[in-house]
């Protein structure tokens, strides 16, 4: 605040923060209570999508100010990809979310938060999509470690696929465009000697979207 | 849907009561029978008191000041909760406690509202999962038995568990927890090789501070902060490390830069606070430990000692009435006995500064009023000050001297004895009063028990109990007495009074350190007086 009482431009990261917090909590509770009803995904799913756009707006706000940094651990991607699935599983009753597991590596090494966040967004948005299937799945390649989300919707726009994970050209664009970007912003901040890890866009022969996200 | 949660014993903390009641609806839905829900850090620690939880849920943002990760740091550091016991922190914001995340208590898992039932469902499955596969090691490391963490980790790696990973730092922590530096340091070697992880960095540092690599070891540690510099255990490390080596300003620069990434927790502070006043630095001490106050306004981790530390600060910038103010707030939150003696021999200080000797002479009879044996080495610290403050050096040396052999592998011990000797402009004289007062207990230890081996244990027992009534919290010391008591007896046959020494002793050994082999030797001779 200024000497007159004002709210000044640099209030703003601490408001923001506040009222985010705040809003959280409501949606926290708003959560649950509609678990308990037990008929209202759609609901759920619109809460989950406001949560999701919240983070996503701190995320930027770090990515912008250059705080966000990776703190690698080794974990296993196998559960990460459950529990995501299990959070979707519930929020898209209609779907058939599968999580294929065949190849997946005992222990990958990431900051365990952040890929959730990213790899939650790319999950929220297959599943927005999707008609019937959406599938997770990881593998080692010679890169390092591949977390797959496909799904079988109408695919990626062919911008998008130009574009990849660029920095999105509208900072006003919804959804897909910021998650997009951040996504590519947490897999760069994975690095190993000179590698570091980045997203990978396709469309499908079948057509669906395909979205890769590799760490080293 | 029942699930692991089911049967588990579970202390559910959060604020805000429109959360309180869902969550609990949430739980109990999910098959909790066993749960406590309570709204703040003071009725937590309460909870934790009386029973045993294998969950503990709590909410970051606790309101009025108080947040999870005091409360986590508090039960933590005291081992007020055993490692089996899964902690998990609810949070709305990822972002800010990213900070946290690479501090040094961290919770095993963080739940991002909002989540739905089956999220926090399956996510405590899988750390129960891992619990169960840890379990061993866990319950091992409850027993400060580092041996057998060691083989129990090395089972998990060699059977390439998930927890792999897991395995290989509680080893290496086991490993240095035992001083086994070089094998810490090879073990530590052995997996960068495969990923240049940071706690692995930060253990290699204290495997080579363990060697006694103290500049190796300062290099690392300036290497992984350029690097990383989110990796807070590495400033703390590396401030202890300069402080050891009388480096004290250089260890306040890395602390200071420390603060700038994170606020960081009331142990850092102190350890700040501590370094700033040994220095001179009072103006930065008292910003520093004001600050960490006020964010702790509400919080069990304050201490009795950061007041009187503050009061030091603004004693020493002549700010009687400030300090004074400092102790009077104090002893509204402070009433125990030890938290009297101490606010009592600061209060001696400030009047002696401020020139009212009398005043000055009361409060130091009122600190001093009581007994002083095994007092903790803050309070005796404070009282020393006092001391020093009235001129009665001799007593102020003898009663640090005392302190040291009482406790001589408090790890703050150097920084302590130099903040009291520092105000009264003796700073430089610290490393030798520790060195010489660990020297002489240690001839003395030796001493007892060269006689006790051979045979004259009339003499070894009068030396060591001597010594262990003098200094109760000497493991070593009250250890040897009680075998040399037990010992003697087998040899003479049971003498009551001896018998009942040998018991106390023995007793006080088990309460502080319920693992130490010397137990077992006691044991096995007070065995063989039975027959």
């Amino acid at each position: 605040m200024n000497e007159h009482g004002s709210i000044m431009v640099s209030d703003f990261p601490l408001l923001s923060s506040a009222i985010l917090h705040e809003v959280k909590n409501h949606l926290a509770a708003l959560q649950l209570r509609l678990a308990a009803r037990g008929d209202a995904s759609n609901e759920q799913a619109l809460v989950a999508n406001c949560a999701q756009r919240l983070t996503d707006l701190l995320l930027a706000q770090r990515v912008a100010s250059g705080m966000l940094l990776a703190d690698v651990d080794a974990h296993s991607p196998a559960d990460l990809l459950q529990d995501l699935a299990t959070g979707y599983v519930e929020l898209f009753p209609a779907l058939d979310i599968e999580v294929n597991l065949d190849q997946d590596p005992n222990t990958a090494f990431y900051d365990v938060f952040l890929l959730r966040m990213a790899l939650g967004n790319a999950l929220h948005n297959a599943c927005h999509h999707a008609r019937k299937q959406v599938q997770l799945s990881v593998h080692s390649s010679n890169e390092g470690t591949v977390f797959q989300i496909t799904d079988d919707g109408p695919g990626f726009p062919s911008d998008f696929l130009a574009q990849g994970a660029a920095a999105p050209s509208n900072p006003g664009q919804t959804g897909t465009g910021l998650g997009l970007y951040l996504a590519g912003r947490i897999a760069a901040l994975h690095r190993l000697g000179a590698h570091a890890g980045r997203v990978e866009l396709a469309n499908a022969k079948a057509g669906g979207g395909i979205f890769r996200l590799i760490v080293p | 849907m029942v699930s692991r949660l089911y049967g588990k014993r579970i202390l559910l903390i959060e604020d805000q009561e429109m959360m309180r009641n869902q969550l609990r609806q949430s739980m109990t839905i999910v098959g909790c029978k066993h749960l406590r829900v309570v709204a703040n850090i003071q009725l937590a620690l309460e909870a934790i008191a009386t029973e045993t939880f294998d969950l503990i849920l709590c909410d970051y943002n606790l309101g009025e000041n108080t947040n999870g990760q005091q409360f986590l740091e508090y039960i933590r550091t005291r081992e007020l909760i055993s490692r089996n016991t899964l902690f998990i922190m609810i949070t709305a914001e990822q972002t800010y406690q990213k900070v946290m995340a690479v501090a040094e208590w961290t919770p095993d898992d963080y739940l991002l509202k909002p989540f739905t039932p089956a999220q926090l469902n399956t996510r405590v499955d899988r750390l129960i999962e891992r619990q169960e596969e840890l379990q061993r090691v866990n319950r091992a490391s409850d027993r400060k038995r580092w041996d057998l963490v060691i083989s129990e980790c090395d089972k998990l790696i060699a059977a390439h568990s998930k927890y792999a990973f897991d395995a290989m730092k509680t080893k290496g922590e086991a490993l240095l927890k035992s001083g086994r530096g070089a094998e810490a340091r090879q073990h530590y070697d052995a997996v960068l090789l495969q990923r240049p992880l940071s706690w692995a960095r930060v253990g290699l540092a204290r495997a080579l501070e363990a060697e006694g690599k103290i500049e190796p070891a300062c290099a690392l540690l300036r290497d992984i902060i350029t690097e990383s510099p989110m990796v807070m255990q590495a400033y703390d490390l590396l401030a202890r490390l300069l402080a050891d080596s009388n480096k004290h300003k250089d260890a306040l620069d890395v602390l200071d830069e420390a603060g700038e990434i994170s606020p960081g927790t009331m142990g850092r502070q102190r350890t700040l606070t501590t370094l700033a006043i040994g220095l001179g630095y009072n103006e930065l001490a008292e910003k520093v430990m004001c600050d960490a106050l006020n964010a702790n306004k509400y919080s069990p981790v304050r201490d009795v000692g950061d007041y009187a530390m503050l009061s030091r600060a603004l004693v020493n910038q002549k700010k009687s009435d400030a300090a004074l103010d400092v102790v009077k707030q104090a002893r509204k939150g402070f009433t125990d006995s030890d938290s009297n003696v101490m606010l009592d021999a600061t209060e001696c200080v400030i009047y002696q500064r401020a020139g009212d000797n009398t005043k000055a002479t009361e409060a130091l009879a009122r600190a001093m009023a009581s007994d002083m044996t095994g007092i903790p080495l803050d309070i005796a610290m404070s009282v020393a000050e006092a001391l020093l403050a009235v001129g009665r050096e001799n007593d102020a040396l003898s009663l640090i001297k005392q302190a040291i052999q009482n406790t001589p592998n408090d790890h703050n011990l150097m920084q302590k004895v130099q903040a009291v000797l520092g105000s009264d402009g003796k700073g430089d004289r610290a490393a030798e009063i520790i060195a010489s007062s660990r020297r002489e207990i240690i001839q003395l230890n030796n001493e007892g028990v060269r006689k006790a081996d051979a045979g004259l244990f009339d003499e070894a027992v009068t030396l060591l109990s001597a010594a262990a009534d003098r200094l109760p919290n000497n493991l070593q010391i009250v250890g040897n007495a009680a075998l040399a008591l037990a010992q003697f007896m087998v040899r003479d046959g049971v003498d009551s009074e001896r018998l009942n020494n040998c018991l106390r002793y023995r007793n006080s050994l088990a309460e502080q350190y319920s693992e130490d082999p010397k137990l077992r030797q006691i044991d096995s001779n007070l065995h063989r007086l039975k027959r």
